[in-house]
């Protein structure tokens, strides 16, 4: 049954490519692009916890663009914040069930 | 084509549209609401709290929402989006578009496992771009419906959301469906949009990216937003210093909104209280020209922003420029007395700025509009819900600058002239 529904997908996404034109390298790119830096910014706090400004130094990223990385792993779930009364947050991994 | 009668259309489901869709319905007459977005709920959903009460502004927005959505009187068609309207001898017929959210609706739970598996990030356009969502997503957490939608401009078509939905809902080759809607009497409720961040170049809010506006402030202060707490989107520092520049996008006729906006002075001012409530520590500071707090307990609600020790400084801000660390410097000029223009840092800086409508173009109807692109009233002192057309009505934003209690009054206004007008013809025809 599992693979009639594969099979479905399949002819779907090929009607799909047929009617509107396969998808961008472009936008390909960018996915996988995203997904790097998601992953070494996740990687980045999975030791000890860090602020954005430390992330931003390891991973040579800038850090308006680590911010917006680390509200998406808190928002899916995979990292957390830590309180802070002044200066800078800190984010830590969430530990993998 | 899928045909509707109903009684009144009512176009926009911010909190006019949500409150005039409620009187109509109530009054047993049937409607459509029409919303272009994913969610009903329209600006309002995503505001923090408002003014003067501090009430929690998605807690009183969220039971209109699941009224709406519930009435047995009310059709919700949301992701839609009308593309003609025709005036004819019985009323109106609207064309419209329902977009294509890429799921079968019927079936579909909200479990968000497909979001969860997409692995495309993108921008989060109810979070104004502070934060990521993935390419298939329910719109925000209280979205009514709860249903979600895939930018097919934005999939990388990798399959993973189909596989991974129990429901089995997923349709990529879903199309769009034309709607005709027949109705005898339109309330157009269209809201507003903010006057560009770009509007005032010596400002340079693109480019100094702890220049925010007030819909992202609005964000950062809600309990579900962005990052949790309030902190500088460069670098995420929590800010010690933040400071609203008035005026920002109106009383300027350079930028084309010589107008009142009505609404900013007592935004910010509500804005630096929260601010002060979750930033106990921080200086506060509302550079302005003069504060405009007409409305039923505004005047005593800028008393108490004062008591609880905001600085307010009568003063233009000429420019805004970023030190080596992105905190923008304001150079002011003050307006009381005479001294010498000064630059002031500050951590964070919020311009407020003004309301423009966010629709001009009303797609074959005739309607007038005035000189700056609000819905004109046939009599602003007497019957201010009144078009210039028969049968069309309007309310909220769409007709002028206004806060969220005289919008809703507009809105019920131009419920009851909507019915009495439905009466008034069947009347007739009878």
């Amino acid at each position: 049954m599992g693979s009639d529904r594969d099979n479905r997908i399949k002819q779907q996404l090929e009607i799909l490519n047929d009617e509107i034109g396969p998808v961008s390298r472009t936008l390909i790119d960018y996915s996988a692009k995203t997904n790097r830096l998601f992953n070494n910014v996740l990687n980045s706090i999975k030791v000890e916890p860090k602020d954005i400004v430390q992330i931003s130094d390891e991973t040579g990223l800038d850090s308006k663009k680590v911010l917006w990385i680390l509200a998406g792993l808190v928002k899916y779930g995979k990292a957390e914040q830590i309180s802070n009364k002044s200066g800078y947050m800190k984010y830590r991994a969430k530990q993998e069930k | 084509m899928k045909e509707i009668n109903i009684d009144v259309a009512v176009i926009g489901s911010g909190i006019a549209g949500l409150e005039a869709s409620l009187d109509v319905a109530d009054a047993g007459y049937k409607v459509a609401l029409i919303e272009k977005s994913p969610s009903i709920g329209g600006r309002m959903i995503s505001l923090s709290k408002v003014f003067p009460t501090l009430d929690c502004a998605s807690c009183i927005t969220t039971p209109k929402m699941a009224a709406v959505s519930h009435h047995p009187f009310i059709n919700m068609m949301t992701y839609t989006e009308v593309r003609e309207i025709k005036k004819n001898d019985d009323g109106f017929d609207l064309y419209a578009i329902k977009k294509p959210r890429y799921i079968n609706e019927g079936e579909c739970i909200s479990c968000k496992k497909c979001e969860e598996v997409c692995p495309v990030y993108i921008e989060d356009d109810f979070e104004h771009e502070l934060s990521p969502k993935k390419a298939i997503s329910i719109p925000f957490t209280n979205a009514v419906p709860q249903l979600p939608v895939l930018d097919m401009n934005k999939c990388i078509r990798c399959g993973a959301c189909a596989r991974i939905c129990p429901k089995d809902c997923i349709d990529y080759l879903q199309k769009a469906e034309e709607i005709h809607i027949k109705a005898h009497s339109v309330i157009i409720s269209t809201g507003y949009d903010i006057t560009p961040m770009n509007a005032k170049k010596e400002y340079n809010a693109i480019s100094i990216p702890n220049v925010i506006s007030p819909l992202q402030m609005e964000r950062l202060l809600a309990p579900h937003g962005p990052y949790g707490k309030v902190i500088r989107p460069s670098d995420g520092k929590i800010p010690e210093s933040i400071a609203y520049v008035q005026c920002a996008g109106s009383r300027d006729k350079s930028i084309g909104v010589p107008y009142c906006s009505r609404v900013c002075c007592m935004y910010a001012i509500k804005q630096a209280m929260l601010l002060s409530g979750s930033l106990p520590l921080a200086d506060i500071t509302i550079y302005y020209m003069d504060i405009r707090a007409f409305g039923k307990g505004y005047e005593e609600f800028y008393s108490e922003a004062r008591a609880m020790g905001i600085n307010f400084v009568k003063a233009k801000v000429a420019r805004i420029t970023a030190d080596e660390k992105g905190s923008p410097v304001l150079r002011i000029e003050h307006q009381e007395e005479a001294s010498k223009p000064k630059e002031i840092k500050h951590d964070l800086v919020v311009l407020s700025q003004g309301m423009i409508p966010a629709v001009r173009d009303f797609l074959g109807l005739d309607l007038e509009i005035n000189e700056y692109g609000f819905v004109s009233s046939r009599d602003k002192t007497l019957n201010p819900s009144q078009t210039n057309i028969d049968g069309v009505f309007v309310c909220g934003v769409a007709r002028g600058p206004k806060d969220i209690p005289d919008t809703i009054a507009d809105a019920g206004s131009a419920a009851v002239s909507a019915v009495n007008y439905i009466k008034s013809i069947k009347g007739k025809s009878l």
